[in-house]
């Protein structure tokens, strides 16, 4: 059995041994895995195909009632075709190892988590554009990364009353160590992230029958240091909104988020403009069947600031916006312990690009994904 | 037709905001959450709403049953709390009803409800009392023999006999004064005296005939009381008192000491501490320094107070709270600093607020509330607001925790969670693809070989 396979194992060998580690809230345990296969594929001119397979397996396990651990990883293949151009990487992903202790009023959560370097954090020239494209804001992958090394994330987390509403604090801040992000032969490249430190304040509160949520959160990012070339490509603050409810028997999920990245730099220096991506989201949830089919639509809009010195310093600062809109559909089904929940979708949109004279188009862009998510609760 | 019922929902949604209720019946939410209790056992969210829907439907023996579910998985949750206590309420399981109270008046959300169960507490003990009452009148065959406990006292109403029936009312209040100063022994459990009057009170409506004496020992025996104190006032001319007070052995009916005191009726508060000492030497308490100390504490010198107290007593014991808190204010209102009046004042008025506190009634303080919609949700058949109560404080603050630090896999696997969460979510950063712009789709390939070292930042 290769390395790999072991890690990819160690989940359920933690899952297997729960019950002799702690009998008080075995029956709180979870695991949950969601295979999926997601693939975009960006027509002419771009004509670039965009493919990501990803088996992640989460386990959480509480321990007594006020801690919580969880462990998570994932097998990850992603690809990127452009004519005959291939990029592929694969492998297991870093593993993720989390640990939430409720303080005795249990409205205090402290956090932390270390980010082990079980994944592919160094890549070759051929696997860069496939393990970079995942990355994307915009196409949102479920897994974004192959791996970013040894890193810690420590941070704390507060509830409060306020009249009807709940409102939440939390801070959290990770510290990455340095790794080796490309594995060119002859050349080394020593890459250390700065430091990132989150702030979110949320708001949550029954509405209707439902309940609605908001939150805020601000990821302010230390420099970069890429070789020796330090940059910053720019804060992010991240918008989000969920309203659920259930209306004559029908399950309603209405949820947004805005993604706002601030202006920053790329390693080389340029100007990377700041970009923003709204996302909205409607589900349905009917009872029929003896389950749950959901529908959902969900439309995505990426605003991107073009620095004009980008490309010579002649030209003048642009903005160009991209657009997708996916269609989904997803059914519950119970088999004893063990939910399922197979889900497929469509998407269609159009990507903001530059033809060979290096003036704004779009591309056609079309996708397709599906998932068979499962959660094992003893 | 499939697409009928994914355009009807369509509808729903563009209504989402003047739509408010669903037609959804009681039977069908509680099919629909008994589904969802299959799937979830362990889901107190949706146990909780179960046993509201149960509640809804009058099926309390279930209702219970799942709301202990809930309450033992989320022991915080206030919504869980309070429809506990309604449904023990209408099991008549009282004093389940008033742990479950006390347990939302600790972990409820909702201040209004709060102050409403507070009052519903007085009520209930005051309803558990005259119950208490009744149940021992109807097992007096088995308690009656069975030997009471010689440290346990029960002072009964002490009987008045005068022109001047104003003065009636001190039955009460003197028996009250008796029973708080006695108390103040560590040496004697005193029966409380509305407990006593409600069993009285009890034996009155069953029988008639029997010599008061032969009462007072057959409610001492029903309240397990080795020794009861029996009395009388007796009023000697306009403004002169003399009260008799004797110490009777429950199991031999027979009288083993007694006390006197006589005097002007403005001496009723010496009599009475000149009664209670003569009292504890009959029933061989040797009091301590600070003990003696106490009960010569006088809770007022105001003879008009304690008649304004009493008359609030006889009314309280009655069942007329109104009538009881408005005695009470007055005693207050004579004499401000009569602690005793003042807390059975409020006494009163929580039970008279708290005799109409109902189901509907709490259900209409809870109206747009996070708790409150738990409740619509358990209607509808649904327990999405997983929140409410502190189950929903904790998953604030896990929620919020889990985005400062998230985790790539949980969100990837979010489909699959408890909530089923189907959206899409903000991804976190890829540096390297960040930094060389790789994660743009239709950028160049190969973007490393482009590094160029700036001057670090001083």
């Amino acid at each position: 059995m290769n390395t790999p396979m072991r890690t990819l194992l160690l989940p359920f060998a933690l899952a297997v041994v729960t019950p002799a580690l702690r009998a008080q809230s075995i029956f709180d345990s979870e695991l949950r895995l969601a295979p999926q296969f997601i693939q975009y594929q960006l027509k002419s001119p771009v004509n670039e195909t965009i493919s990501e397979l990803a088996v992640p397996v989460f386990v959480s396990m509480p321990f007594g009632s006020s801690f919580t651990f969880d462990v998570g990883t994932s097998y990850t293949r992603a690809r990127v075709t452009s004519g005959s151009a291939v990029s592929e990487i694969n492998g297991l992903t870093d593993t993720q190892l989390r640990g939430n202790l409720t303080l005795g009023s249990d409205f205090v959560v402290l956090t932390a988590g270390v980010n082990l370097p079980t994944g592919r954090s160094s890549v070759t020239l051929d696997e860069l554009t496939a393990a970079g494209r995942i990355g994307s804001d915009f196409l949102a992958f479920p897994i974004s990364n192959m791996g970013t090394g040894l890193a810690a994330t420590g941070g704390i987390a507060i509830a409060r009353p306020l009249g009807d509403w709940n409102i939440g604090f939390g801070g959290a801040v990770r510290h990455s160590s340095t790794y080796d992000p490309f594995n060119v032969p002859g050349q080394t490249l020593r890459f250390t992230p700065g430091d990132e430190y989150r702030a979110r304040v949320g708001i949550d509160r029954g509405v209707l029958n439902g309940r609605m949520s908001l939150g805020l959160t601000y990821s302010a990012f230390g420099n970069d240091d890429a070789g020796g070339s330090v940059y910053n490509t720019g804060n992010r603050i991240i918008a989000q909104a969920a309203l659920t409810n259930s209306i004559s028997g029908t399950d309603v999920t209405l949820a947004g988020y805005n993604v706002f990245r601030a202006p920053g730099h790329y390693a080389s220096g340029d100007p990377a403009g700041r970009e923003n991506i709204a996302n909205g989201y409607l589900g349905l949830g009917l009872h029929m069947l003896g389950t749950v089919v959901e529908p959902s639509i969900e439309a995505r809009q990426w605003l991107q600031n073009v620095p004009g010195t980008t490309r010579g310093g002649a030209a003048a600062d642009r903005s160009q916006t991209s657009y997708l809109g996916t269609v989904g559909l997803r059914v519950r089904l119970d088999l004893g312990g063990v939910s399922a929940f197979p889900s497929v979708g469509y998407t269609m949109g159009q990507l903001a690009t530059l033809d060979a004279q290096g003036g704004p188009i779009h591309a056609d862009l079309t996708g397709f994904r599906a998932q068979l998510a499962v959660r094992v609760a003893p | 037709m499939r697409t009928i019922p994914f355009l009807r929902s369509t509808l729903l949604v563009v209504g989402l905001a003047a739509c408010a209720t669903g037609g959804m019946t009681a039977g069908e939410s509680v099919t629909r959450l008994e589904q969802q209790q299959k799937a979830s056992p362990s889901s107190a969210a949706v146990n909780r709403s179960l046993g509201i829907a149960y509640y809804k439907a009058s099926r309390y023996r279930e209702a219970r049953a799942a709301l202990e579910t809930a309450a033992r998985l989320d022991p915080r949750d206030g919504t869980t709390s309070l429809y506990l206590g309604l449904t023990d309420e209408a099991l008549d399981d009282l004093p389940g009803a008033k742990a479950a109270y006390a347990s939302y008046i600790q972990f409820g959300r909702t201040s209004r409800v709060r102050s409403q169960l507070e009052a519903r507490l007085v009520a209930l003990t005051r309803k558990e009392i005259t119950a208490d009452a009744k149940v021992a009148v109807r097992q007096e065959a088995t308690l009656s023999t069975q030997p009471g406990n010689p440290r346990t006292v029960a002072v009964m109403p002490l009987r008045f006999s005068g022109a001047d029936t104003s003065l009636k009312p001190l039955e009460r209040g003197l028996a009250d004064l008796l029973t708080t100063d006695l108390a103040r022994s560590s040496q004697l459990t005193l029966v409380e005296r509305s407990r006593m009057q409600a069993l009285l009170d009890e034996m009155k409506l069953q029988q008639s005939g029997a010599t008061e004496a032969a009462s007072n020992v057959r409610a001492g025996k029903l309240v397990r009381a080795g020794r009861v104190v029996q009395g009388a006032i007796l009023q000697v001319g306009a403004s002169n008192l003399r009260v008799d007070a004797a110490v009777v052995d429950v199991p031999t009916s027979q009288v083993q000491g007694s006390a006197q005191a006589a005097d002007q009726l403005e001496q009723l508060f010496n009599m009475e501490k000149k009664l209670a000492l003569d009292l504890f030497t009959q029933l061989g308490v040797t009091l301590t320094v600070a003990e003696r100390q106490q009960i010569e504490q006088r809770p007022t010198r105001s003879m008009q107070a304690l008649l304004a107290y009493s008359r609030g007593l006889t009314a309280e014991d009655e069942g007329r709270y109104d009538d009881a808190s408005r005695f009470f204010n007055e005693a207050v209102r004579i004499d401000p600093g009569f602690g005793a009046a003042q807390s059975k004042s409020q006494e009163a008025r929580a039970a008279s607020a708290g005799a109409v506190v109902d189901a509907a009634s709490v259900e209409v303080s809870l109206k747009g509330t996070s708790e409150g919609a738990v409740i619509a949700a358990a209607q509808q058949g649904s327990s999405t607001p997983a929140a409410g109560g502190t189950a929903g404080l904790t998953n604030t603050a896990k929620t919020t925790a889990g985005d400062v630090n998230p985790s790539t896999t949980g969100v990837a696997t979010a489909a699959a969670g408890a909530g089923g969460d189907a959206k899409s979510q903000p991804g976190s950063k890829n540096p390297v693809a960040a930094g060389t712009g790789s994660d743009k789709p239709a950028s160049a390939v190969g973007m490393v070989n482009i590094f160029i070292s700036r001057p670090r930042t001083p």
